[in-house]
This record gives structure tokens, C-alpha cells and sequence, in this order.
């Protein structure tokens, strides 16, 4: 026995580092006795319950009832144990250990992955009996079991690797490193948003592929004519099983490989610029995916464009915190670049873009615009597409976007979006007591308060020219008639926000060349 | 530099010509608008015990930090045992030669001794078949056999520490890098630390210690490094460094009138010294027949004076080179240079 845990050690002694400290006999027998109390109690009352023509029988009422209470636990009560543990071990300073042994992040991160959450596990899979017996009497086919252990286990991972960021990322802020704060809030968010959209969509489509006889999960009627990328996730299991385990699969890579880079470099941006890209192009695909090849009109696949537009724009800002790097690490930058010089290997103006563009400590403009472009690439021929021969609600031809308007319309946003960039990556490199606090407020006031200002005084971007140079201007041309026809002075509105972005860059060069020139005056003079 | 001082001197450890185990060059980390770690070329030889000298916030910590990776450099290079560091990589063979021990030594309170020890082992990909004995080794070298089932929320500070450092030296690695770690320890619980270091340092480990208790260091360490405001001021084996400075000599003469001189022999060792060309000054204390004499000369200059007293009469009843403790070197070189 002996042995045989020295091997497991040796071959992942994270893992069981967590099982010696969780899985200690109280601990077990607590988490069995909970689960047999809790399916006591459900059994009883749904046994007890008022009897009515057309009841389904218990063991359906028990299956249906345990099939969405699961992913609820497992989600929750999982996410809470990793969060909590990996930002305890930050704060206590013993994960700094494990980091600088030579085992790769990825093994001690499947280590905690699989390990910190036994409890939960073992408190669902005392379940697993009861929630198989009473499927199997209520009608359900092994193969719909198949599909729901696998889509739970398969969504377990994804959300488990999410609160591995999350407790990697607990250090950020005063607030979230207060015992329990951020493990509070990733069981909240889990509870209130990850486990009712993973529970809504499986039990109105995916499930629904593989439900023979007695229907078990209530479904609405037009799930089934849901199209994505004219596959038809709807009614065939496979692709919507496809489609699920797909999207799984990117969201749990894209996490991991962020989580991994955190656990590796504490002190990184929380997303590396490779992630941002790949992140916005899996926004976009899978957005877009939705507007082909399901039989949307015209002005319903508008519509999606414009949807799509605001998330973007959502994307795009949180990206922008995302990617900045701190003054710290705009100063290593500046540092880096400069004996790069002196030593001769002068970076090229190329060298400088390619910086721009990949490295993580560089200012994040570079790469904020070209998300922006990557949105664009999508959103502005989708327009120009759906954009044409659209009927109203009361069959009333709309003008067809033109392609103008659809340039203005994206340089509007992209010359706004790389305001917000400049903005923040100002605040960042200024020296600020919370400049995280600053870049924010500075941020979400802007974005916020002047159009819900102009909107209170009732200044709409279409109730005159001004008013829609305005709204322009604030980089919100779509309010208007931006997106069918262009204003002249619109134009102004675009020249003002260029006018704005030139002065912020201007700055934010300054506050480079000055945070350099203090580099070299510190090795001098110290 | 170790590298340079040591081709003259004669010490009980290993020669410089021996390979490198810790190599920085240029080695600088800026926060801000101060530079922690500025510009140090630090080289230690193996098997060399290496004691980082220097008042609170001189880049101590910060440089043993940038060691052991867990910092990184703003620019610079390090080389530990011949491998070159590489920024953003995992570097495992590097984190396989290397031990670190911080000032603050969190645990694994959950765990039992044993279990605690045993993580770290694995995390350092000791073998299985090797993982019992060399589990035994390291509870010996900090003697704690006896609490090998408790669990670490059951020891003293004391034998936290001592785990805290059998975890650091489980898989026997090339370097150990240590940042304060006796502080906040009970005399006796101190010099057993002190101890352990000592028969680390006969195993052939190459250690790099930081610490403000400076007796200790004096007492173990082959060679010193300075540091003020984030440069390596000084650094030097220790008799090297003994040497760089002037000695000092304490001679005490008889005045009892036997001097077959007109003058007596206060104003004879005074003549003598006035005249001697290594002498760079002295002082005669409170009138009672002794000096203190600052000496340019070595040994064997300090024996040709005493023999020219003796020789012309006078009665020296002590004569003896006063040793200058690492305190004085660290006050008197630290400041100098950094001024």
C-alpha cells in the first residue's frame, strides 16, 4: 500500500497531497451521511407528495429532480473548495513552494483539479446509485445517462478550471484576498449563472436529442429547429452533442492555458495576448455561427449582427483590463527595450510591432486594435450582408446599409475602443495608489454617464445632425442612422474622437519616455 | 569578488578554481523608481558558503529571491551550476539543483511530519525506492525522528524551522539559498540551526545565507558580500577581506625605570613609533603604558616591531593584534563604499 502511494506521489504528488489532507475518515463519513440524508429527505417527499391525475411516478419525479440538484452541487460546492484552497495558499505563501519546484504547472494543476474538489465528488457520486435506479425506472434510456455524465463530468472540468483562474487571481485586489471573498463569489456566480445556463441548455437541447418515450425534460418547441453554422444542434444528438463538448473544450482550453500562466508568473496581465485573439475569434465564430442557416429573416439576422456588436463591445472592454500591463511591468518593458539597444540588438520598427502586438508587458494598445479588427472582420461584411432588402415588422422596406456608413460606423467603435485602451494604459503607467480603482471608474464613467446624460435630456443620435455628430463622437454611432446613412458632419464626430486618441497616446509616450528616463536614473545613480 | 581575492589567500575550503555554482551578470531588479537588485556580478564557487551581508532593505532578500526564481530579473543573467537561466521557461533542471528557504516559512498544517516531507520529496522527483531513507536522513540532520507522525500544527517555532529546512535539503540539491533563517529563534535553538548549516556545508553544498546575526555568519561563512542600496559593495572570502584592512595592534609597556634610557619607556615606544614606517597612527590611552596602533604592515612586520622593542630595552608586557570582528568590516567597508 505503501508502495503503491509513493508511485502515485511520484507520479502526481499534488494529487495526493490533496487526497492525504481531504480524505481523512470524518471528513469521508460526513460527506457519505450528507448525501444519504439528502436522499432520504428527497425520497420522502416526493413519496409524500399530493397525489394528482397525470403525477408522473416518483422515481420520474426523483430522477428529474436529482439530474438538475447535481450539476447545481458539483458546480458550486466543487468551485468553492478550489477557489478557496488555491487563494489560501496564495495568501499564506505556500503555493509560492510548489511553483518553484520542477514539476510543469499543468501537473499540479490537474493535481488541484482533481483533488481539492473530492469531497463534492464523493458527496454526488453517493448519489449516482439512486439517480441511476430511479432514471432507469422512470424511462430513461441508458444512452440519455451516457449523455448526462458525460456533458455533467465533461461541464465539471470546465468550471473547475475557471476556479482555478479564479483562485489564482484572488491575489488581484484587498477585497477578493480576504478569506472566503472570492470563493464566496465564485459558488454565487456558479449558482446564479454557470449551473441554471448549463442546466437550461442541456435539458432543452442537448438531452432532448436522446430522450426516447416519456418526454423527461420539458423543452420548448423551436429548440428543435436550432441551427448553428446550418448544422442542426436541435434534433441531432451528434451535433449537439458536438456542439456542447466543442464548446467545452475551447472555453476549459482557453482557461487553462490563462491558468496555467498565472500559476507559472503571478504578476502576469490575466490574459496573455495569444489567449485575448484567440478568445475574440471564438466569441465571434461562435456568435455568428448562429445567424447561418437557420431560417432567421433578414431583419432578425440584423438584429444578431447588432447583438453581436454589443458584445463585442463588452468583450472588447474587458479585454482592455485584461491585457493592460501594470506600471511594474510597463517599467521592465521600457528597461528591456533599452539595454536591448545598447547591446545592439536594436529593435527594428518591426521588432517594436511585433512587441506590440505579442508581448504581454508591452502597452496593450497594439493588441486592443487589433481585436478590434478581428471583431470588424466579422461584424462589417455580416452587416453589409444581412444589411440589405430587410423588411420592417410591418413589411415596409428598410434602406440598405451602405458601405460608408458601415467604415464610419467601425471606425467610430475601433477609434473608441482604442481610446479606452490608451485611457487605461495611462492610468496603469501613472503612479496611482489603486490604479486598478481609477482605470475602472475612469473607464465606466465615460462609457456610462455621458450617453444615459444625453439620453436623459432627450439628445437621441437621430433627433438632429449635432445630436448624432454627439453620439459619434462618444463612439456609439449605431444609436443613429449611422448604420443606413452617414451624416456629413458626422465626420466631425470621428475627427474628435481622433483628435481625443492622439492627445491620450501622446501621453501615454510621454509616460513611457519618462518611466525609462527614471529607469536610467536609477542604475546610475544607485 | 571570491574569483579574484582568492588566488592569495590559504583557506580550509575549496579552491576557486573549483566550478561556479552561482553566476549573475549584471543582475539588476527595479521597482519603480528604486533599483532593489542594481547591476551585481556575483560569483560563488562550489562548495563555498557564502554569507549576503547588509542593513534592512539593501537587496538581500530580493537577490536570494532572483536566485531561487522567484523573482524575475528586469535585466541581467543568471547562470546556476553552468545552466544559464531562461526567463518565462520552466527551468526544472535548475529548481532540481537548487534549495530556498525564505524569511517566512509558510507549512502544510493539515499534514502529519512525515506527509509534509514526503510531498515535497515527491515534488522533487525523488525515487520511490530512495523516499523512506532519505526521509529518515533529512528528520536526523534536523532532529525531529521523534515527530514523525505529528502533525505540523503541532510543533514549536522552532521545529517548524528546522522542518521548514529539511524540506529545503530533501532532494540534496547543489544550492541552497537561505534568507534569514534563524531569526526569530531562542539562542539554543540558534546555534543547533547554525549546526545543521555546518554539516550541510560538509556535505558539499554550496550555500548562500543571508542574516544580521553577524557572529554567526563570521563563524561559518568562507566568504562575504556586502550589499548597500542594491549593490554588491563588497564581496570577498572573509580572510581577504580581513586583510584588505589595516591592523590593529595593542601594546602595553612596564614603566618601571629599568629602561636603560634618560627617557622612559612610554616616550621610547613613542619615538619608535613616531619613526616606524608602517605604523599610520596611534594613540596612547588614559596614560597607563598602553597603545593602540594602527598597523599597515602584515604579521611578520607586526613580529619585527614587537622584537625592535625588546630589543632596545623596553619591558613589553603584552603585545597582540586586536581581530576586527565582521561588524567592523561590515560598518567600516559597507558605508565607505557606498559613500
Amino acid at each position: 500500500m505503501a508502495s503503491l502511494t509513493n508511485r502515485l506521489g511520484y507520479f502526481n504528488p499534488q494529487y495526493l497531497r490533496e487526497c492525504r489532507g481531504r480524505l481523512k475518515p470524518r471528513n469521508v463519513m460526513a460527506a457519505v451521511v450528507l448525501s444519504g440524508l439528502f436522499q432520504a429527505l428527497l425520497y420522502l417527499s416526493i413519496a409524500n407528495s399530493y397525489d394528482y391525475e397525470g403525477r408522473p411516478s416518483d422515481a420520474f419525479e426523483i430522477f428529474r429532480a436529482l439530474s438538475s440538484i447535481i450539476p447545481y452541487a458539483l458546480f458550486a460546492l466543487g468551485g468553492y473548495y478550489i477557489v478557496d484552497d488555491l487563494a489560501h495558499e496564495a495568501r499564506t505563501g505556500t503555493l509560492n513552494f510548489i511553483r518553484l519546484s520542477p514539476r510543469p504547472a499543468r501537473e499540479i494543476l490537474i493535481g488541484k483539479l482533481l483533488g481539492v474538489p473530492m469531497l463534492p465528488l464523493l458527496l454526488v457520486i453517493s448519489t449516482l446509485p439512486m439517480h441511476v435506479v430511479s432514471g432507469l425506472m422512470a424511462g430513461a434510456s441508458p444512452l440519455l445517462l451516457l449523455s448526462y455524465y458525460l456533458i455533467v463530468a465533461i461541464g465539471a472540468v470546465t468550471v473547475f478550471t475557471m476556479a482555478l483562474l479564479t483562485g489564482l487571481g484572488s491575489g488581484a485586489s484587498k477585497l477578493t484576498q480576504q478569506r472566503g471573498v472570492s470563493a464566496i463569489a465564485f459558488a454565487g456566480l456558479t449558482l446564479f449563472t454557470l449551473s441554471p445556463a448549463f442546466t437550461l441548455w442541456n435539458s432543452q437541447i442537448t438531452w432532448q436529442t436522446v430522450t426516447t418515450g416519456e418526454q423527461i425534460f420539458r423543452s420548448w418547441d423551436e429548440t428543435s429547429s436550432l441551427y448553428w453554422m446550418a448544422l442542426n444542434i436541435g434534433r441531432s444528438a451528434l451535433f449537439s452533442h458536438l456542439f456542447v463538448l466543442g464548446n467545452f473544450a475551447v472555453v476549459s482550453t482557453l482557461v487553462w492555458r490563462t491558468a496555467v500562466r498565472k500559476f507559472r508568473v503571478p504578476r502576469a496581465t490575466l490574459l496573455s495576448r495569444q489567449v485575448g485573439y484567440l478568445s475574440m475569434i471564438y466569441l465571434n465564430v461562435l456568435v455568428f455561427g448562429f445567424f447561418i442557416g437557420n431560417g432567421m429573416e433578414g431583419r432578425e439576422q440584423f438584429e444578431g449582427v447588432i447583438t453581436l456588436y454589443f458584445l463585442n463591445a463588452f468583450a472588447l472592454l474587458a479585454l482592455i483590463f485584461a491585457l493592460s500591463p501594470s506600471r511594474q511591468q510597463l517599467l521592465d518593458w521600457v528597461s528591456y527595450r533599452a539595454q536591448a539597444r545598447r547591446t545592439g540588438h536594436a529593435s527594428s520598427a518591426q521588432g517594436l510591432w511585433r512587441s506590440l502586438v505579442w508581448s504581454d508587458i508591452s502597452p496593450s494598445v497594439g493588441a486592443i486594435a487589433l481585436n478590434a479588427l478581428i471583431a470588424a472582420a466579422v461584424i462589417v461584411p455580416a452587416a453589409f450582408i444581412f444589411g440589405q432588402g430587410r423588411l420592417d415588422y410591418y413589411d415596409e422596406p428598410i434602406p440598405d446599409i451602405t458601405a460608408i456608413a458601415l467604415l464610419f460606423a467601425t471606425l467610430s467603435i475601433g477609434i473608441s475602443s482604442l481610446t479606452y485602451a490608451t485611457l487605461v494604459q495611462v492610468i496603469f503607467s501613472s503612479r496611482l495608489r489603486s490604479p486598478l480603482v481609477w482605470a475602472v471608474g475612469t473607464v465606466a464613467t465615460i462609457a456610462i454617464v455621458p450617453p444615459l446624460a444625453l439620453a436623459f435630456l432627450d439628445i437621441m443620435p437621430d433627433s438632429s445632425v449635432n445630436a448624432g455628430t454627439l453620439w459619434t463622437f462618444l463612439g456609439l454611432p449605431l444609436f443613429g442612422n449611422a448604420h443606413v446613412q452617414v451624416p456629413s458632419i458626422g465626420w466631425v464626430g470621428l475627427l474628435g474622437q481622433l483628435c481625443l486618441l492622439g492627445l491620450l497616446l501622446g501621453r501615454l509616450n510621454q509616460n513611457l519616455k519618462q518611466l525609462e528616463a527614471q529607469s536610467k536614473k536609477v542604475l546610475q545613480e544607485a | 569578488m571570491p574569483g579574484q581575492s582568492a588566488q592569495t589567500a590559504v583557506l580550509p575550503v575549496k579552491s576557486m578554481t573549483e566550478p561556479l555554482v552561482i553566476k549573475t551578470e549584471q543582475l539588476t531588479k527595479q521597482f519603480d523608481d528604486y533599483a532593489a537588485v542594481n547591476s551585481v556580478n556575483l560569483e560563488v564557487g562550489a562548495g563555498e558558503v557564502y554569507g549576503l551581508i547588509g542593513p534592512n532593505g539593501a537587496g538581500k532578500t530580493t537577490l536570494i529571491r532572483l536566485l531561487a526564481l522567484a523573482e524575475q530579473s528586469t535585466t541581467g543573467e543568471i547562470t546556476i551550476d553552468g545552466k544559464k537561466l531562461m526567463p518565462g521557461q520552466l527551468n526544472a533542471e535548475v529548481k532540481k539543483r537548487l534549495g530556498f528557504l525564505p524569511d517566512d516559512f509558510p507549512l502544510y498544517n493539515d499534514l502529519s511530519v512525515q506527509n509534509y516531507l514526503e510531498y515535497f520529496a515527491q515534488l522533487y522527483y525523488i525515487n520511490p525506492e530512495d523516499l523512506a531513507q532519505r526521509i529518515e536522513e533529512v528528520l536526523a540532520l534536523v532532529n525531529l525522528e521523534n515527530k514523525r507522525v505529528s502533525l505540523v500544527s503541532e510543533l514549536s517555532r522552532g521545529m517548524k524551522q528546522r522542518l521548514s529546512l529539511a524540506r529545503t535539503v530533501i532532494h540534496r540539491p547543489k544550492l541552497l539559498l537561505l534568507d534569514e533563517p534563524v531569526s526569530g529563534l531562542d539562542p539554543i535553538a540558534r546555534i543547533d540551526y547554525c549546526k545543521t548549516i555546518k554539516r550541510l556545508q560538509q556535505e558539499g553544498m554550496t550555500i548562500l545565507i543571508s542574516s544580521h546575526i553577524l557572529s554567526d555568519l563570521e563563524e561559518f561563512c568562507t566568504s562575504i558580500g556586502i550589499m548597500e542600496q542594491g549593490r554588491l559593495v563588497e564581496s570577498g572570502r572573509i580572510q581577504s577581506l580581513y586583510q584588505k584592512d589595516v591592523q590593529r595592534l595593542s601594546i602595553a609597556v612596564l614603566n618601571d625605570g629599568r629602561l636603560n634610557k634618560p627617557i622612559d619607556a612610554d616616550s621610547a615606544v613613542e619615538i619608535y613609533l613616531q619613526e616606524h614606517p608602517l605604523v599610520a597612527s596611534y594613540e596612547q590611552l588614559e596614560d597607563t603604558g598602553r597603545f593602540a596602533v594602527t598597523f599597515t604592515g602584515d604579521e611578520s612586520d607586526a613580529a619585527d616591531l614587537l622584537s625592535v622593542l625588546v630589543q632596545e630595552g623596553v619591558r613589553v608586557r603584552e603585545f597582540h593584534c586586536v581581530q576586527e570582528t565582521l561588524e567592523d568590516i561590515f560598518l567600516k567597508l559597507g558605508h565607505q563604499q557606498t559613500a
